[in-house]
């Protein structure tokens, strides 16, 4: 019987004798290989982008929305749709004594609005809210300062402009003393934030922030005169969003005068479900990438079937050779099989180096992250010493049946 | 050149047990309308020792007796003992076994792997015995250095002249020690020096005591041999010493067809006559 180590060094040789055609054989599957390392690397890169950029709209933050929702599923009279959250609310959630887990609660009233100084235009979502607002976004102000108190109870009309904004309207210049003109009232700037970059739902930079009061004055008409579009909360930690949640719930309900909780009029959404449901986004989409990588790497199996074909054809004289000299039908098997896995090892393997390869230069062509797996890497190589192993399987059969005398005549 | 080949103990005996033993051999190729008999009934003894050419033209079914006597290929009836054992009915990876052990193959085409080593391609047969490397390597070396290729052991079959190639094949049929060394038309692709040296060294192995059946279509490769059988459309037509198969004075052939040579002593039957 031949030995494991025989039948490996006699596949070694014939793979090493035949370089380049091993080479174009195990070429589809490294192509596969390195294809799924790059967009898994892709997906758990955008995967971990996605999760920056959610954390980046503020840390333990949950949002109140007016609208309600029918709990687990579909939403029901649209969310946002109605205008129920007012000022009051935001103030009743901001009691320690009756929400201790709140640490901060911003309202929010937001409308596009155009907007002009000097000679240039713009137009932008401006944002009227109160000062716990920029922690509670994460946001800082590079220039000047952000609206105070003060200004929420005078209405002064002051911004805070996104540095977006600052460019297009006072390009090369600092904003701050300067004088914008929004929906036909000056307002004077007083700050600049930081650049905070594009989140998954918009950018952070293209945006005016005026006092809440200012903004339900001048900007926004109709009868709307107290209510918000939205109310940011602050947990006081990541454990107590939990906690944060049902006293907003409680909070609210008593104040609208609801008894039963599934007939509210607003929707609490922590930013965790906000984190799942863009994750869920980043995972179908390596999910279809993975498959497409998955249907290459079937073609991969099947050009390795076909060029193993070909190889027992053309060495016919060879297994007729061994059959003679007393290689059993098994043996012969073993010899194509073992080729077969390690054609299969050996396009994985390069396969993952390629991959790695384009890891590291794909961030830079483009400016999606690439994560390398280490488990995906492992998966790969495995993966593709099945698909050799399996696709090896027909052609090394073939190549065992063959009878002596047949495979001897074959020159 | 060296030509030591040691005399196994076994074969200086004086005994003379049959080797090879047909009876009523039959080889039926394809079914019904279509079927070619290639072997219409062959008897036919080889003793240990024998140094036999099996001469037929062509298409005779010479090819395939050597088929079935080197276990390629199985008889359609009849029976065929190889070194005493049933040979006629045996199964791929038994034959494999069977031709490892007892066959030691020397064909036209040379059969060396093109991308191993003369040492390698001699190694082979002891591969598939199980040997370990080390007794490989002993055992090639020895046979090469036989054959006198001491000097070429790591040459390629490429780097080798034809008569260098059949004698690494002929060292890698040696180095399993076989029963019976099956050379099939081993000069047909040589020029005529090379051809002489090979046909010496079958010459050599049956002084050293070796069975060899040699199969050819060429009556001057055939008369080296000590007995020939001559065998005409699947049937045996003549067997006895080279001297009596062929007429003329030993050295030429007399006829100009060699399908067709004079043959003396031959029966009635068709059969064979048995050297007394």
């Amino acid at each position: 019987m031949m030995s494991l180590r025989e039948t490996l060094r006699a596949s070694i040789e014939a793979i090493a004798t035949h370089r380049s055609r091993s080479l174009l054989t195990v070429l589809g599957i490294l192509i596969g290989i390195a294809a799924v390392i790059v967009t898994v690397g892709l997906g758990e890169g955008s995967q971990a982008k996605v999760t920056a950029a959610v954390s980046s709209l503020g840390s333990n933050l949950l949002v109140v929305s007016p609208g309600s929702s029918t709990g687990t599923g579909g939403i029901r009279g649209g969310l946002g749709s109605a205008s129920t959250l007012t000022i009051a609310d935001a103030t009743a959630l901001a009691s320690q004594v009756d929400a201790p887990d709140i640490s901060a609660v911003a309202p929010v009233v937001q409308k596009n609005e155009a907007m002009s100084a000097g000679g240039n235009t713009w137009s932008a979502p401006v944002i009227g809210t109160t000062p716990p607002y920029l922690g509670i976004r994460s946001r800082q102000i590079s220039f000047g300062n952000f609206i105070t108190q003060a200004d929420v109870t005078s209405g002064n009309e002051v911004a805070v402009l996104g540095t977006q904004v600052s460019a297009e309207l006072f390009p090369g210049q600092n904003p701050v003393g300067q004088t914008v003109n929004i929906n036909g009232s000056s307002f004077s700037v007083i700050g600049l934030l930081a650049s905070a970059g594009s989140s998954a739902t918009s950018n952070q930079d293209d945006q005016v922030i005026v006092p809440i009061t200012t903004a339900q004055s001048l900007l926004i008409g109709g009868g709307s005169g107290t209510s918000v579009s939205q109310i940011l909360l602050q947990a006081k930690s990541q454990n107590s969003i939990s906690a944060a949640y049902q006293e907003a719930n409680a909070l609210l309900l008593q104040a609208h005068q609801i008894t039963t909780p599934s007939a509210a009029d607003f929707t609490i959404t922590p930013e965790t479900q906000l984190l799942s449901t863009a994750t869920s986004v980043s995972k179908t989409l390596t999910f279809l990438l993975t498959g497409i990588a998955a249907v290459s790497l079937l073609v991969g199996g099947i050009g390795v079937m076909n060029i193993m074909l070909v190889s027992v054809t053309e060495r016919i004289a060879e297994i007729g050779l061994r059959k003679a000299l007393g290689a059993t039908p098994r043996a012969i098997l073993r010899q194509f099989l073992t080729e077969a896995l390690l054609l299969g090892l050996a396009g994985g393997i390069l396969g993952v180096i390629l991959g790695i390869g384009a890891s590291l230069i794909v961030p830079k062509l483009t400016s999606n992250p690439v994560a390398l797996s280490v488990p995906a890497i492992i998966g790969a190589v495995a993966v593709a010493a099945g698909i050799g192993l399996t696709f090896g399987v027909y052609p090394a059969s073939r190549a065992s049946r063959l009878a002596p005398i047949d495979a001897l005549r074959g020159d | 050149m060296r030509r030591d080949l040691a005399v196994r103990s076994s074969y200086g005996s004086s005994n003379t047990s049959p080797v090879i033993e047909i009876r009523g051999l039959r080889k039926t190729y394809g079914e019904g309308e279509a079927s070619v008999e290639a072997i219409r009934g062959i008897d036919l003894v080889v003793n240990e020792g024998e140094f036999l050419s099996v001469m037929a033209p062509s298409g005779s079914g010479k090819s395939t007796l050597m088929h079935i006597i080197g276990c390629l290929d199985t008889p359609t009836s009849g029976s065929y003992r190889l070194a005493g054992r049933d040979v006629s009915h045996l199964d791929e990876a038994e034959l494999a076994s069977i031709r490892n052990q007892y066959i030691g193959f020397v064909f036209q085409q040379f059969h060396l792997l093109r991308h191993l080593s003369a040492l390698s391609n001699v190694e082979l047969p002891l591969v598939y015995a199980g040997l370990t490397p080390n007794e490989r390597r002993i055992r090639a070396t020895e046979a090469l250095r036989r054959v006198g290729l001491g000097d070429r052991m790591n040459h390629r079959p490429t780097q080798l002249s034809g008569g260098q190639q059949q004698r690494v094949a002929i060292a890698r049929a040696l180095v399993t020690d076989p029963t019976v060394i099956l050379a099939d038309e081993p000069t047909g692709n040589l020029d005529s020096a090379s051809s002489e040296e090979v046909l010496g060294w079958f010459g050599e192995f049956h002084r050293a005591g070796r069975t060899v059946v040699l199969i050819t279509h060429e009556p001057d490769v055939a008369k080296v041999a000590s007995r020939v059988v001559r065998m005409r459309d699947g049937v045996i037509v003549g067997d006895g010493p080279p001297e009596l198969i062929f007429v003329g004075t030993g050295t030429t052939f007399a006829a100009a067809n060699p399908a067709v040579p004079v043959i003396k002593g031959l029966d009635a039957a068709g059969g064979k006559l048995e050297p007394k």
